[in-house]
């Protein structure tokens, strides 16, 4: 795809369709929920707006259908009932697939065309007769919200109007109602008012009712404070900014901006317009008049008289109007002075022999025609919705923006790693030890600066692990029905935040192992209550921050595993021998299921994976530097625990060399670093070990797993050097040539056909420009 | 010191500041009846009209200060008789 | 150069016109819902307001009626857009305090020409 508006529309109907895939499932429990019915409906109504705006015909009338019948249930002519979400879930599939059309092929199928076709007639079925659809009556408009200024006396906002304008005074109303930890922060609202000039009037109330002083919890702010005061809206923003969310300001006398009716250029000369100019031009006039000649209460009039002005000023600064640009003033001015539209509204008509030439009939399109049928409620399109989404103030950025972002900060961290360097060439080549100190100072500098950009740009990368549980209980519901068992899940900790590649790296393990919960964990109902569990299984995923991990649990009560039936399988796959299958604990044996050769297709049912086993669970989890535990009451069920980092861009690697080059291991694995004589070193056949305090570990020179030649070269006491690390529960040694430094790096995945070499996990550049590889220690054992 | 007790009468004086507010609560909630003089009081803390605010058995000396006697104090005086 | 702010919670719309504006030389900034928009007027005011209806939070007509209602603001055009006329009564646009009403999606070359005009610039 190479449409941007095309990206952006799968983009954000993706999105939409995870709203509305949930939204469904929560009508199924709740199907009065008018709040989430709002919400199906609003993304709905964005789907067919966007689809309708990319000509995307057959998904634009499929979801039109889809809308009406919304509409129809957000009015309450028709009640939610399952089959309508099992309607959805289908029309919602074909979206999908329309989507996948999109990002594939960039354009419809013409297949899609049936299939829209057939869901319009499924949808238009479930609608009830077109004589019951009504528009909504206005007392069940959801949510309205009454408007702060009415709870002002209304006969001291007319005094205090009035003596405002009389007096050629500014009035602002101010809804004032501080936080109610806001003492805390040092704030004093009787202080804050103190500084209000022209207190005129001041109303203060309990937020909620006074409890008794007993228990009166003094330290909280428990005031709603209103006041008029004669400051302009501006002044008093600002003498409020730093309570600006909880204060509502109005300037209600005095505007601050009046119209501008100058023209840019001095030169007179009215410009010729072209027809469709012309056309357009008198039909916003035409407009404007409507406007004027429409009631207007009289918290708006004031602005709305302006707004016309303005437009009508610029439509004739458009036309270089001088003459009108003049006459246009000087009505404004009456109408504030008379209260009243009526000097606009005729030099609109043309009542003042005026040079507009107002041209009668020109219907619009920009004006529609709506009759005024009856008095017009003012409420009827304040459809305010608080239920909403909980992204407001979001920028989206493109994921590529943001790894360019990362890479040039990556850039940035191995350009400063070159000061050091710089700094030692000065002292020892140029021998200038004062300018050598001043790189090193600056490089400090420098260096907190880059490791403060990291960890902003690491924030922007964080996302929720919602965005990967919201597909779960779809996936929940269709195959528990698939399965006749009865399936709750419930999810918790969906706020916890963690880098996005990892978050996304998360969501295809994590279906494996809600199927297979469901598939071999859950058992069925009459199981279920032979055991004496309730019919219903539940499976619970929750997600938690410890330290720098986040820790998901995917816990069921299901049957749990066997032991005894995984050693047995373990043996009948010769993963393990009868001794081995002896030796292990119970704890120990489940762990087999992870062994890439534990789960294989003939015993894997088309729900819990296509041929693939836990092991592609465990190695997505190691991929992305996580660990795993596994525990299971045969009866009771399973736990889950996955821990992954926050963030996986920064990795913290020892260099080391051997055989002239050198090397990256990431210090997480790393347990420390020995220096062991010769002497020390135990033979048995090919095998070498040493015994480190009181356990022998197995050591194994990097060269040789690397297949290089050489042997790995000792120091002058004919010590070996050697890199202890942590394989699972054990530990092994590697022997090196050398330890050097630890680095911070930005680890580059390896590309091309260097990918395939799994022994390294990647590269990074070095401040010097030298490019360090990174070494994967559980593949490189793997070599063995 | 912004507040000094003498039996049955608080006298507030000069800025009451929030920490001063728990005293006066505490004291309050002792007395069947108290009088507060706000005389030479020139500023309380929202916290501390809180405080005055809850308990409904208070007789006042109004303020001098301006700020004070014009809005907060009506106030206050509007919660007495409401009580 | 003049501003204005696209109110609209549907990125695909919001693109769509930002593309048309700011091809016709305009710089242009966006807002989710009433609200934001708002906040954003507040902040510094804009010279025209392109304003969808059905938003979340705070719909279009909420959002013009504050804005008309708020004397310290700078009142300048603004225009309701709707996908449809069953949705959007023009009235009740212009009753909230809307100088205009378009059907979406506009032509670029429409909604280009009223812009201008109601900006009062020809280029």
């Amino acid at each position: 795809m190479n449409n941007p508006l095309l990206e952006q529309f799968v983009q954000e109907a993706r999105e939409g369709l995870e709203t509305i895939g949930r939204a469904l499932l929560q009508l199924e429990h709740a199907p009065d929920d008018k709040e989430v019915i709002n919400a199906l409906f609003r993304s709905i109504h964005t789907l067919k707006g966007n689809s309708g705006l990319l000509g995307l015909t057959p998904l634009a009338g499929a979801t039109h259908h889809a809308e009406d019948l919304l509409d129809q249930v957000r009015n309450g002519v028709l009640p939610f009932v399952a089959d309508y979400a099992d309607i959805l879930l289908e029309w919602a599939d074909f979206v999908s697939d329309c989507l996948d059309d999109l990002d594939t092929v960039g354009e419809l199928q013409a297949l899609r065309d049936d299939r829209a076709a057939q869901i319009a007639t499924a949808l238009k079925g479930c609608l009830g007769a077109p004589g019951t659809a009504v528009r909504p009556v206005e007392s069940e408009s959801p949510a309205v919200v009454a408007d702060w200024l009415q709870s002002f006396p209304a006969n001291v906002l007319e005094q205090e109007k009035h003596d405002a304008a009389r007096e050629s005074h500014p009035l602002s109303a101010v809804h004032y109602q501080p936080d109610s930890e806001c003492f805390f922060s040092g704030e004093d609202p009787l202080l804050q008012l103190r500084q209000v000039e022209g207190l005129r009037w001041l109303d203060i109330q309990p937020v909620s009712p006074w409890p008794d002083m007993a228990e009166l919890d003094i330290y909280r702010c428990n005031l709603e404070i209103r006041f008029l005061c004669r400051m302009d809206g501006q002044a008093l923003k600002e003498l409020f900014r730093y309570m600006a969310p909880y204060t509502k300001v109005r300037q209600l006398q005095g505007s601050t901006f009046r119209p501008v009716f100058y023209l840019d250029e001095a030169e007179s000369d009215p410009r010729p317009l072209s027809e469709e100019e012309h056309t357009a031009w008198f039909k916003i006039v035409e407009t404007q008049r409507k406007i004027l000649e429409l009631p207007a209460d009289a918290g708006i009039w004031e602005g709305r008289l302006q707004s016309v002005v303005q437009t009508l000023a610029n439509l004739y600064r458009y036309q270089q109007s001088q003459p009108m640009l003049e006459a246009l003033s000087q009505a404004y001015d009456r109408c504030i002075e008379l209260k009243s539209a009526e000097p606009v509204l005729r030099l609109l008509r043309g009542g003042d022999g005026n040079p507009a030439g107002f041209v009668d009939g020109a219907s619009s399109a920009l004006a529609g025609s709506a009759p005024v049928a009856g008095p017009v409620q003012e409420d009827a399109g304040r459809r305010t919705d608080e239920s909403a989404e909980k992204a407001s103030r979001v920028l989206k950025v493109s994921q590529e923006k943001v790894d360019r972002l990362m890479d040039l900060i990556g850039e940035m961290v191995v350009a400063k790693n070159a000061l050091p360097y710089l700094a030692g060439k000065a002292e020892n080549q140029f021998g200038n030890r004062e300018l050598a100190r001043e790189i090193k100072s600056q490089y400090l500098v420098i260096n907190r600066i880059a490791e403060e950009m990291q960890d902003a740009i690491m924030q922007v990368r964080m996302m929720p692990v919602g965005t990967i549980f919201q597909r779960f209980p779809r996936l929940v519901r269709d195959l528990s029905k698939k399965l006749h068992k009865q399936v709750e899940l419930v999810l918790e900790g969906e706020d916890t935040e963690a880098d996005k590649n990892v978050i996304e790296r998360l969501a295809e393990p994590m279906i494996h192992i809600l199927r297979n919960s469901l598939d071999h964990g859950i058992e069925s109902p009459e199981a279920r209550l032979a055991a004496g569990k309730p019919a219903q299984g539940c499976i619970r995923i929750s997600a938690h921050q410890e330290a720098d991990r986040v820790i998901i649990q995917i816990r069921d009560d299901g049957k749990g595993i066997d032991p005894v039936q995984v050693r047995r399988k373990a043996m009948e796959k010769s993963l393990i021998d009868a001794a081995k299958a002896e030796s292990l604990s119970d704890a120990d044996a489940i762990q087999l299921i992870f062994h890439p050769g534990f789960s294989t297709a003939e015993q894997v049912s088309d729900l819990s994976g296509r041929g693939v086993g836990m092991d592609v669970v465990r190695s997505a989890i190691e991929a992305v530097h996580g660990s795993f535990q596994l525990e299971s009451k045969v009866g009771e069920g399973t736990l889950l625990q996955l821990a992954l980092p926050l963030s996986m861009a920064v990795t913290n690697v020892m260099i080391i060399e051997s055989s002239g080059q050198i090397f990256g291991v990431p210090m997480e694995m790393v347990v420390e670093t020995v220096r062991v004589a010769r002497s020390q070193i135990r033979h048995f056949k090919h095998n070498r070990s040493t015994v480190l305090r009181g356990r022998i570990v197995p050591l194994y020179g990097l060269n040789a797993l690397l297949a290089l030649d050489e042997e790995q070269m000792a120091n002058e006491q004919d010590e070996l050097a050697v890199l202890v690390l942590r394989m699972g529960a054990e530990n092994v040694g590697i022997v090196v040539d050398e330890f050097r430094e630890t680095v911070d790096i930005i680890l580059k995945p390896m590309e091309g056909i260097l990918a395939q070499l799994s022994v390294y996990s990647g590269t990074a550049l070095l401040g010097d420009g030298t490019v360090l590889m990174v070494i994967n220690p559980k593949e490189l054992l793997l070599c063995l | 010191m912004p507040l000094m007790f003498e039996g049955h009468s608080a006298r507030l004086v000069g800025q009451v500041g929030v920490e001063d507010a728990e005293t006066l609560l505490v004291w309050l909630a002792d007395q069947e009846a108290a009088t507060v003089d706000l005389e030479d009081c020139e500023h309380i803390h929202a916290a501390v009209f809180q405080a005055l605010l809850v308990s409904r058995i208070v007789h006042f000396k109004p303020p001098r200060d301006g700020f004070m006697a014009g809005y907060v104090f009506p106030l206050l005086q509007r919660e007495r008789s409401e009580a | 150069m003049k501003r204005v702010l696209i109110v609209d919670d549907a990125a695909t719309v919001r693109l769509y016109h930002r593309k048309i504006l700011t091809d016709a030389g305009l710089s242009v900034d966006e807002a989710v819902n009433g609200i934001e928009a708002l906040e954003k007027a507040m902040q510094s005011p804009y010279d025209l307001y392109i304003v969808d209806i059905n938003m979340p939070k705070m719909d279009g007509y909420t959002f013009v009626r504050t804005l008309r209602a708020d004397l310290s603001l700078m009142q300048s055009p603004a225009i309701m857009v709707s996908t449809e006329s069953k949705e959007g009564d023009v009235v009740v646009a212009y009753m909230a305090g809307a100088n205009g009403y378009i059907i979406k999606p506009a032509k670029p070359v429409e909604l280009t020409l009223l812009t201008r005009l109601l900006l009062g610039e020809p280029d």
